[in-house]
């Protein structure tokens, strides 16, 4: 640095040049970069705008980042929800109770269809993102759900949910209770025909306990001429036709009776007569004797005619109407097979009913049932019975011996684990210690007028009169999903179904009755919907929200109490985060100086739990036509599922709806704080550029002055140094 | 008149003329020489009535004593202001305009953009690295400035030498030139070329130090400075410059020889005697001058202003924060929160006084607080003490009691019977009371606490504080020796111990299962019933309980003698995280003990190597059990960008009024980048008012001392003419004398 310039001096006109000439290259850098100024020094007071601009600048910057990632994610949550409302209204949609589809086509599909959606269900659960697995919460590095192979079948000692769903199903159902089949109320028999001469004996019911009545026949002895017991079926058809009469014709009424053909023939008319008077020249085989004030008697002539005129087989028939409304001619049919035994007349000695059983382990059994004239001091023997009076008490002594031979097959029940004790005319139900099973008993209630009841929880009736039919006993109990079900028991004066206890002749008889129906209901609901309730309850217990499974605590059937699980036993179905805390929160992002929003999703937050549960709780239920619970498991379970998925549980914590528009609620404030963020950072562009960078035109103008100047600087001064004394001496 | 005394005249004229001539010649020739003051002859009329004739006077040396000395004032200003100017445009260049690459905004908006990215995708590798790259970016950078600011500091000293050697040289130059002056005898073209060159001699050292001259009236000069040393008197003195060698941001000058880390300027007297000329303030202005400010003060300043900045983020990322619990009238903070604290650490004291005005007090942790601790007033306005805060609590409450931290114009400290302290005022609310440590290194490590055993041995003691931050399963161990068996005890941290507590041996050591970490009554109790419970298996006359002020008190007698009483505890998991730290992976906790922490930080800041080699570390906090989505550790630092302010230690610019950094990091890189642009700005300003006043100087002594090319033709031709006029009467003298000499011939 040359500061002593006197020793070389320069004159003041050519250091303004030089300056010129400086200010000239600056402003072509100007020009050149559009920068007011180049260096911290020359920005004086625009340095703490800038600097203030900028910083404000940078910021919005990481938001705008932030924003981008966040809406990326947001963008593959909303299309994942989307599938998932889908997949819910789909499940909601695809069954109903009772609706079974065309040869039980929706239930056969049901659980493939199941299967399919469940795995749909966990694909989307592990939805990511660029390697970032957006339902799990804050554990974001590894899918949090498991594959859907793992947490149905498991792996080696961790047991996956089918195993879980067996053990329960076991632990609710209880272990199997052997009894006579007269404990639970079989055989169902109905002795009817004018002369009480028709049994009819109901397999319907047997195959609960998967018994079945193969066939029926009889044999007479050789000494015998007639062969006394005519048989038929099993059939479903109506049989046993027997016509009643409400009131007694007059004479000369006429009816006429349409026959419907079981083989589906032609339509058979037959006109029948009531005469006080059997014609007898020529004789009339239309007529029918009418028995004064006995419609039951009058009724009996009637059937005797009709079934002459029809060839003796009224049971070839499905259905038999009259065009008068006092006289009806019906079968017994209960939508099951039905043997049909027939008295033609009272039989003789050592004839024989044989009717073949197929047992449970499919193995057949052959019941012989041989009529016996008793003398004196004799006795039946095992597979007797003896001949009466008449037709109707030969029935009736059969009908017993029926009763006894086949109620002393073995059968195996399910009760659920309540136990059913009957004393006298008293039946109480009690509910053991444990968790499995049906639950508490929450109500009873009869309509029976002569009855006493104890409340729950230890209900009990006692039967103190005649019950009428149409009178009901009805309980409330809980099952181990948690859902309530009512178990009801109605009074009646016929064969019993499914559900119905037959009035005794006295208070002990209904009571045994109603303690036989008591168990095979129970044993029913306990096979279909109490197997329902457990296998979702299973899926509770699997898919724990909290991550610790439940597990039966040793042996199922004896089991009383659930344990936790761990990761060595069971498959932890669910590995993301787990907190009590808002699932929204899991996952946020600043996107601007005050907003910051939540975006996080836990795959264990109720409403996709419970999708997965309910879809897990289908995928393992299959229905086989052949199994005889199917129809009610399935009922039992489409009822669960659409209880589950349905529309009401859209305003539930944590339903894919409520999770959808949260979602919708976080995009909205993403995209309005996107909004002021570019506004701001526009203004503040603005700013920026009006601080830091210069005006084209003006330093343009500048330039050009500043060349005009210099130009003229330089002519002038090489004109003043010409200007010499030294030039003009001469 | 005699044609003899015409000649005569004319013979004079021609001799006048001839000097003139030599003069003008002269004078045109070194038009150009730099230096060269015009000369003019002096010209006398000799004679008495009729006899008068010319004769050539002394040659006139132009000079002007009061512009001399207005331009000998100039120069050294000039000189100072460019040589600033010259390192001011470098530092200006190093710090960067705002927003561009490479500028301590720009790397600090970076940082806070990867680290917002992060909070959003803390499981993501590439968002963790890239947060990583801009760290050690950011590091790099303070390092890259300050080292570059040390270059520029080195290459003051390598100038402040050359400049000595060449004002050494001229000083010598000009000891010979008045020697020469001195002499009468010299001719007057010697004694102006002399004059010349003494005043070129003086320029130029005016151009390296303001200087006083003095013209003695035989021409010779004197030197001196401002301040009276006489540098050139007849004899001149030497300058000498020991050079420090290389200077680091840790190398400043103190007024204490054996601290001062930078060259040493100083002259040495004729007579030996040494003066150092930096202490003295004796070169205040010239090229020395500006090089001596630029080493001490500008450069240095710049380096402690991103001292600041790099201490600043470094303790927002590795400051844990720890707030007391409310009690009544005040707040209470635990004795383990106070242990943690480390040298430099502090507690943050919130309060709103009797008049309703809010009010901060900052406790400084230092290992020795001395009899009257410092207390003064931070950039940020919190009142500010440097006391023993991390160890015994009763030193704290000493310290503070000394230092004026009393009622009425403060809340009252105490502490409880568990060695916490407490904060609490009738009338005054205590709205904040937190500890804010810097976190340990590594999650989980194990560190040991040691107690004080005293000298004989017989009592030792383990502060509440130790106890107090133990975790269940941290233990303390306490050795002793029974005669010449040694022994262990150990006492082992629980949630919940039986009644009395578990007793069991490891190997030959006894272990208890009490509670240590929850307070003093709880712990004694527990020693209580497992002595109790022991009898005589305890050892007898060792006695073991919990002081007053809630520490674990050892008393022993007889045969049994204390070694050692220890606390191990595990680090705890914090949210803070030593991402920046000093050299060593050190980390950096501010402490003020000797030069302090932070000086030359910036040259010192780097990346922690653990998180480099990990950059999960980012977010874990909990040593592995983090899950990867988790951002709390992200959005706390986060929010310790916002909410932690720091402040320069010390002052820069001006002391009186001196400008301290204060705010969040954001506002101090700012104001960094503010101060220092406007102090370069006003700098190169300074340079060039002083470039203008010069070069107006300058052409004043261009007018005076210069030669007018044209003003000398005009006079050779004057001269030419008279000279012409004379050789002309002297022909015509010749002329009449010959006429009259052939009349008479």
């Amino acid at each position: 640095m040359l500061i002593n310039k006197s020793m070389y001096p320069v004159k003041a006109g050519y250091s303004a040049i030089s300056t010129m000439q400086g200010q000239l290259g600056k402003l072509q850098t100007q020009l050149g970069n559009g920068q007011k100024a180049q260096t911290l020094a020359e920005m004086g007071n625009d340095r703490t705008v800038s600097l203030a601009t900028r910083d404000r600048l940078t910021k919005l910057d990481a938001f705008k980042a932030n924003i981008d990632t966040v809406n990326l994610r947001l963008g593959f949550l909303d299309q994942a929800f989307t599938a998932l409302n889908g997949l819910k209204s789909e499940t909601r949609n695809s069954a109903t109770p009772t609706s079974f589809g065309e040869n039980g086509l929706v239930m056969a599909s049901l659980q493939k269809d199941s299967e399919n959606r469940l795995s749909q269900l966990l694909e989307t659960l592990n939805l990511s993102v660029a390697g970032r697995y957006l339902m799990g919460g804050n554990k974001t590095d590894s899918p949090p759900v498991k594959s859907m192979d793992l947490i149905m079948n498991g792996q080696g000692p961790q047991a996956g949910y089918k195993t879980v769903v067996n053990e329960r199903n076991r632990a609710d159902l209880g272990a199997d209770v052997p009894i006579s089949l007269g404990g639970v109320g079989l055989p169902n028999t109905n002795i009817s025909g004018p002369h009480g001469n028709y049994l009819s004996v109901s397999s319907n019911m047997f195959d609960a306990f998967e018994y079945k009545l193969t066939s029926v026949s009889s044999s007479a002895p050789a000494s015998a001429t007639v062969k006394s017991i005519q048989t038929a079926g099993p059939t479903s058809n109506p049989i046993n036709q027997t016509a009643y009469f409400t009131q007694v014709p007059s004479h000369g009424d006429t009816v006429t009776v349409t026959l419907k053909r079981q083989d589906g023939g032609a339509t058979l008319s037959q006109q029948l007569k009531a005469v006080t008077a059997l014609s007898t020249s020529p004789v009339d085989n239309t007529e029918y004797l009418i028995v004064a004030n006995d419609p039951g008697g009058t009724a009996a002539n009637f059937q005797a005619t009709l079934s002459a005129l029809t060839g003796h087989d009224l049971d070839q028939y499905s259905s038999i109407t009259t065009n008068n409304t006092a006289i009806k001619v019906t079968g017994e049919a209960d939508g099951a097979d039905n043997l049909s035994i027939k008295l033609v007349q009272n039989p003789v000695d050592g004839e024989k009913l044989s009717i073949v059983v197929q047992k449970p382990d499919q193995t057949f059994q052959t019941i012989h049932l041989t009529a016996r004239t008793l003398a004196a001091g004799e006795t039946l023997d095992d597979g007797e019975f003896e001949i009466g009076a008449d037709r109707r008490e030969t029935m009736e002594n059969l009908q017993a011996a029926l009763k006894q031979e086949m109620g002393a097959l073995q059968a195996n029940v399910k009760t659920g684990r309540l136990e059913i004790e009957r004393t006298g005319t008293t039946v109480s139900i009690e509910k053991p210690t444990g968790v499995f099973g049906f639950g508490d008993l929450t109500s009873i209630s009869t309509t029976i007028g002569n009855s006493t009841l104890s409340p729950a929880p230890d209900p009990s009736i006692t039967f103190t009169g005649t019950v009428k039919a149409g009178e009901m006993v009805s309980f409330g109990v809980k099952m181990p999903d948690g859902t309530t079900t009512t178990i009801q028991l109605n009074a009646v004066d016929r064969n019993p179904g499914v559900g119905q206890f037959r009035i005794g002749k006295d208070a002990t008889e209904t009571a045994a009755n109603f303690e036989a129906a008591l168990r095979f209901k129970l044993n029913d609901v306990a096979n279909t919907e109490l197997k329902a309730a457990s296998t979702y309850a299973a899926a509770d217990d699997f898919f724990a929200a909290d991550g610790i499974p439940q597990r039966v605590l040793g042996n199922p059937e004896t089991a009383i109490a659930l344990r936790d699980g761990n990761a060595t036993d069971t498959v932890i179905w669910y590995t993301g985060e787990i907190a009590s805390t808002n699932a929204r929160l899991s996952a946020t992002a600043q996107v601007d100086e005050a907003t910051k929003v939540g975006y996080g999703v836990r795959a264990n937050e109720d409403g996709l739990i419970e999708m997965v549960r309910t879809l897990a709780a289908m995928s393992v239920q299959d229905y086989k036509n052949s199994d005889p619970n199917a129809k009610g498991i399935f009922s039992a379970m489409v009822g669960r599922q659409m209880a589950s998925m349905s529309a009401g549980t859209a305003t539930n914590e944590g339903s894919v709806e409520r999770i959808a528009l949260e979602l919708g609620v976080t995009k909205a404030t993403v995209g309005r704080a996107s909004e002021r963020n570019v506004a701001f950072a526009g203004q503040l562009e603005t700013l920026l550029t009006g601080v830091e960078t210069v005006t084209m035109e003006e330093t343009v103008m500048q330039l050009l002055a500043l060349k005009t100047r210099l130009e003229a600087s330089y002519q002038t001064t090489a004109q003043v140094a010409n200007l010499s004394l030294v030039n003009y001496l001469k | 008149m005699g044609l003899t005394v015409a000649i005569g005249s004319a013979l004079s004229g021609l001799k006048a003329s001839q000097t003139a001539l030599e003069v003008i010649s002269r004078n045109i020739s070194n038009a150009g020489t730099p230096g060269y003051h015009k000369q003019s002859l002096n010209v006398i009329e000799v004679g008495r009535g009729d006899n008068s004739y010319v004769r050539a006077g002394s040659v006139q040396r132009a000079f002007d004593s009061i512009l001399q000395g207005y331009y000998t004032k100039q120069v050294p200003n000039s000189a100072y202001t460019a040589s600033q100017a010259s390192f001011l445009d470098r530092l200006q260049t190093v710090l960067g305009k705002p927003g561009s690459a490479g500028s301590l905004d720009t790397m600090l908006g970076n940082l806070q953009n990867a680290l917002s990215a992060l909070a959003t995708s803390p499981d993501n590798y590439a968002t963790r690295a890239d947060m990583v790259s801009q760290a050690t970016n950011m590091a790099g950078t303070l390092n890259r400035m300050s080292d570059e600011i040390q270059g520029m500091r080195r290459e003051t000293e390598t100038r402040i030498a050359t400049a000595v050697d060449h004002v050494n040289s001229r000083l010598t130059s000009l000891r010979d030139i008045n020697l020469g002056l001195a002499d009468y005898g010299l001719d007057q073209t010697t004694r102006a070329s002399l004059l010349d060159q003494r005043d070129r001699l003086v320029s130029d050292l005016s151009e390296m130090m303001d200087l006083r001259v003095d013209y003695n009236p035989d021409g010779t000069v004197r030197l001196g400075t401002l301040s009276g040393t006489t540098i050139l008197d007849v004899k001149a003195a030497r300058f000498e410059f020991d050079q420090a060698g290389s200077l680091t941001p840790r190398s400043e000058f103190s007024l204490d020889d054996a601290q001062s880390g930078v060259g040493k300027l100083e002259l040495v007297m004729p007579n030996g005697t040494r003066i150092d000329l930096v202490k003295e303030g004796a070169i205040r202005s010239g090229t020395l001058g500006a090089l001596v400010e630029m080493r001490d003060g500008t450069l240095q300043n710049a380096q402690r202003q991103l001292d600041d900045i790099a201490a600043g983020l470094a303790q927002i990322f590795s400051t844990d924060q720890r707030p007391g619990t409310t009690i009544a009238n005040g707040m209470e903070l635990n004795a383990g929160d106070l242990a943690a604290l480390q040298p430099g650490n502090d507690v943050v004291v919130g309060y709103t006084d009797a008049n309703g005005v809010a009010r901060e007090l900052r406790i400084v942790n230092v290992a020795n607080a001395g009899a009257t601790p410092r207390s003064y007033t931070d950039s940020n306005g919190a009142k500010t003490v440097e006391v023993r805060a991390s160890g015994e609590i009763a030193n704290l409450l000493a310290d503070l009691t000394s230092a004026g931290i009393v009622p009425p114009n403060f809340p009252t400290f105490g502490q409880d019977a568990d060695g916490n302290l407490n904060v609490t005022s009738t009338n005054m609310a205590v709205t904040k009371l937190v500890a804010r440590p810097t976190v340990p290194t590594g999650v989980g490590a194990e560190v040991e606490r040691p107690g004080l055993v005293s000298a004989d041995l017989l009592t030792a003691e383990l502060s509440a504080g130790a106890l107090a931050s133990a975790k269940f399963g941290d233990s303390v161990t306490i050795d002793f020796h029974t005669s010449l068996t040694p022994g262990q005890i150990r006492l082992v941290n629980v949630a919940n111990p039986s009644s009395p507590p578990q007793t069991y041996t490891d190997g030959t050591t006894r272990v208890y299962e009490v509670r240590l970490s929850q307070g003093a009554t709880n712990l004694a109790q527990d020693l209580n019933e497992a002595k109790n419970a022991l009898g005589s298996n305890w050892p007898p006359t060792l006695d073991i309980g919990v002081d007053s002020s809630g520490d674990l008190a050892l008393n022993a007698s007889g045969p049994i003698t204390i070694d050692a009483v220890a606390a191990k505890t595990t680090n705890p998991t914090s949210l803070a995280l030593n991402l920046f730290v000093d050299s060593g992976d050190k980390p950096f906790t501010n402490a003020l003990e000797g030069q302090g922490q932070r000086l030359g930080f910036a040259s010192r800041i780097k990346v922690a190597g653990d998180v480099v080699a990990n950059n999960k570390l980012l977010v874990d906090y909990t040593g592995g059990g983090t899950a990867s989505g988790d951002s709390k550790r992200v959005e706390f630092i986060v929010d310790q960008f916002k909410s932690m302010r720091f402040g320069s230690n010390t002052p820069v610019g001006n002391s009186a009024s001196g400008f301290r950094l204060s705010g969040t990091i954001s506002d101090m890189v700012s104001q960094t980048m503010e101060y220092q642009g406007s102090n370069i700005a006003t700098g190169l300003a300074a340079n060039q008012t002083n470039e203008q006043t010069l070069a107006a100087i300058t052409s004043r002594m261009e007018e005076t001392y210069g030669v007018d090319i044209n003003e000398e033709v005009a006079r050779l031709m004057e001269l030419q003419n008279a000279y012409a006029a004379n050789a002309r009467v002297a022909s015509v003298v010749q002329e009449l004398l010959n006429t009259l000499m052939q009349a008479f011939s």
